[in-house]
């Protein structure tokens, strides 16, 4: 009987002080805002001090909200978010980009992010850099860094082969057959299907004057003649040689990339930086014009933060979120990372740094891809017809045709 | 006659309450096991019927990430037998392990044999067979991207032995083969395990009766050896298929699915369709379809297996 009762006392306390427990933990989760994030500061020490000294300067301005800042793995990071939305374990905000916007959209899981930002912070964005985040009329991401994918070109490459950085298709063509001859590729062209199509196909598509969706996103414009325009031109890149064949289907790896070998002209689908860590240095790179067919554009990433439907505490995230986009905060995450800001009054961020300051003059020039919420099940088949045409496998225009045919139940439903 | 019936009474009084003491201790002590197997049952039906029985379920609705939860009855089913994409991962799923499983098992066989006699370094050898089996499947395919590639040793040999050089991994014909040799790489050891414990029941007599009848070694093999090896061979064809229909790492590190398709399998297309399409509902019904084929295969393993025994 005595034991019974022992162990009934100390079931009963054990119970009582978990509920004290949970109820502490609530009371904290009322004033914490979580944030996911990724290593989009590629050196670990310094992205940590980064968020170290900004969660610092945020709460000396706001000393009753706490931020935790939960830096996570790209690899499956969809994967990742989705279970832990589903178990209702997710973050108040996570970094998104606009491939990722229509899908988290889609399932009524993103807030508007009017309601998280000053006035002034929104009209201050560069039109390409909120239309990449918007849903049928309001941006659903806070912008924070952007990309400009200009030329990065191998100075040692043009000079050895003797010839200048093109400045549109035809130029580039003419070139091709000179470097080749002297040993080396005209460009770079990554077409496996694990690479976002906007880093291959797109950006031909977007300078041949074509576009992936519709005006009212229902259904797929990119069986047209700019689309046709734009593989045929690829097409010809891959079968003169002037791109190197395997990574039409190998994953991307940097060290073994023919950057790395120091046998491309020009690269016009990766950042200056990422070209640089290919090649060991950003020593010989020089920035060339994005190309241009009929219109001269680029692909830019835009990255920033969504925030949940669930914020468990939307006053501290608005805070949070206000603070994480101002002026100095947005110029120093930029400078860390090796970005641009995608505020048009924080610009010339890198003054001592000619590269990055030749690089930042196209960011108007980028289109950070077209958000619509079946984006990525279009991706899924289109990058398998735009990889069998450049094999040989198929015509652009049968692919194309294929591809509006497979695209238009799942646009439509 | 009253001595002899009550001896008889009181010895079937004796038996009855000895048989009710026994069943007591069989009760209790079937009590005891269920405790100690419960922890395992529940957890086996928290995180393994459970998760499966949802995934039947959500095959049969739309399911957001947000929470919400449509009933779409057999719309998932139908989508699926419409979808050629669905079809093609069918086809490479079964290529994939028409090609991958035959060859584990004549690989894991023919190593067995070779390492069952006790001779110098027989261990070392075996434990080597049995280290693709603990190595990362990621950095498998890493390096076997490397092998397969143009400047690869793969490449090398086909060239030595008068064949072009191409690299596997980009042509739509070669691509599955080479990442079903990876499957099968990954594996063999496994089966080597399995094959070497199954060839010691092996009676020695019966081998040694035949060499002495002037057998000769395959007909040996053939006549006593592969006989004791069925059993094993059908359990390996059982877990090998189902690895094989459940391949994705290799996969996923050295094509993603391609070129063009190639190597797209049912588990490539299950990830995709939930997590870059969050269509989990679709996904779903991928699962339920792999699972029945997986079925049909353990169940005719088990008519098979069972008639053997």
């Amino acid at each position: 009987m005595g034991r019974t009762r022992k162990f009934l006392t100390a079931l009963t306390v054990g119970l009582l002080g978990s509920a004290l427990l949970s109820g502490c933990g609530a009371e904290d989760q009322r004033n914490t805002v979580t944030m996911w994030t990724y290593p989009i500061i590629t050196d670990p020490a310094a992205d940590r001090a980064f968020w170290e000294r900004t969660v610092e300067g945020f709460r000396a301005e706001h000393p009753d909200i706490n931020v935790d800042v939960v830096s996570r793995p790209w690899d499956d990071r969809d994967a990742s978010l989705t279970m832990a939305l589903m178990a209702g374990k997710g973050p108040d905000l996570a970094y998104l980009i606009p491939d990722q916007v229509g899908r988290y959209y889609d399932q009524d899981l993103l807030s508007p992010i009017e309601d998280y930002l000053p006035e002034r912070t929104l009209t201050d964005y560069r039109d390409n850099a909120l239309d990449a985040v918007t849903m049928d009329g309001k941006p659903y991401v806070a912008p924070i860094l952007m990309a400009a994918l200009a030329g990065s070109c191998d100075t040692r490459v043009l000079a050895d082969a003797g010839v200048e950085p093109p400045e549109t298709w035809d130029e580039l063509l003419a070139i091709a057959p000179k470097l080749k001859r002297a040993g080396y590729y005209a460009t770079y062209y990554q077409g496996d299907l694990d690479t976002s199509l906007n880093m291959n196909f797109y950006q031909f598509l977007w300078q041949a004057g074509g576009k992936v969706f519709s005006e009212d996103g229902r259904s797929l414009a990119v069986d047209s003649p700019a689309g046709v325009q734009a593989l045929r031109f690829l097409k010809k890149l891959v079968d003169n040689g002037y791109v190197e064949r395997s990574a039409l289907t190998q994953a991307y790896q940097p060290d073994q990339s023919p950057m790395a070998r120091g046998e491309v002209a020009c690269v016009y689908n990766q950042a200056p930086l990422d070209v640089g860590n290919a090649m060991g240095s950003t020593e010989h790179i020089q920035i060339a014009p994005p190309l241009t067919e009929q219109v001269q554009a680029a692909y830019g990433v835009v990255g920033g933060y969504g925030v949940f439907q669930d914020a468990r505490d939307p006053a501290a995230v608005r805070a949070w979120l206000s603070y994480l986009t101002s002026t100095e905060v947005m110029s120093d995450y930029n400078r860390t990372a090796g970005y641009f800001s995608p505020r048009e009054s924080v610009t010339n961020l890198y003054p001592d740094d000619p590269m990055m300051s030749e690089a930042e003059k196209y960011l108007d020039r980028t289109i950070p891809g077209e958000p619509n919420p079946r984006f990525q099940e279009v991706v899924n088949i289109l990058a398998p017809l735009v990889q069998a045409v450049l094999l040989g496998q198929r015509t652009p225009e049968d692919a194309l045709a294929e591809a509006a045919s497979q695209a238009e139940p799942i646009l439509r439903s | 006659m009253t001595t002899v019936d009550t001896r008889d009474r009181g010895s079937r009084d004796g038996d009855a309450r000895q048989g009710n003491a026994r069943k007591r201790r069989i009760s209790r002590g079937g009590w005891i096991g269920l405790a100690f197997v419960l922890p395992v049952f529940v957890l086996f039906l928290a995180f393994r019927f459970g998760p499966a029985l949802g995934g039947v379920l959500l095959s049969f609705a739309n399911y957001t990430v947000g929470g919400s939860l449509e009933w779409k009855g057999l719309l998932n089913y139908q989508r699926l037998i419409a979808d050629p994409g669905f079809w093609n991962a069918l086809r490479v799923t079964l290529v994939y392990a028409l090609i991958s499983v035959p060859l584990t098992i004549v690989a894991a066989t023919g190593l067995a044999l070779l390492t069952r006699r006790a001779f110098r370094g027989a261990r070392l050898y075996r434990s080597v067979f049995f280290l693709p089996v603990v190595t990362s499947l990621i950095l498998a395919g890493v390096v076997f991207t490397w092998i397969f590639s143009v400047d690869g040793p793969w490449s090398s040999i086909l060239e030595s032995v008068g064949f072009p050089v191409t690299n596997w991994l980009e042509s739509s014909t070669f691509a599955l083969p080479a990442v079903a040799l990876v499957g099968v790489w990954t594996r063999f050891g496994y089966g080597v395990l399995i094959m070497l414990a199954k060839l010691q029941e092996v009676p020695k007599e019966l081998e040694e009766a035949a060499l002495m009848d002037g057998a000769g070694p395959w007909q040996r093999f053939r006549r006593i050896v592969l006989p004791e090896l069925r059993p094993a061979i059908f359990f390996l064809i059982v877990i090998e298929t189902t690895f094989s229909f459940q391949a994705f790492d290799t996969i996923y590190v050295m094509t993603s699915g391609g070129p063009v398709d190639a190597t797209y399998t049912l588990v490539f297309s299950l990830y995709r369709e939930s997590f870059a399409n969050f269509d989990f509902g679709y996904a779903g019904a991928i699962g339920v379809v792999l699972f029945v084929l997986t079925l049909i295969v353990a169940l005719i393993q088990r008519i098979v297996f069972g008639k053997e025994s």
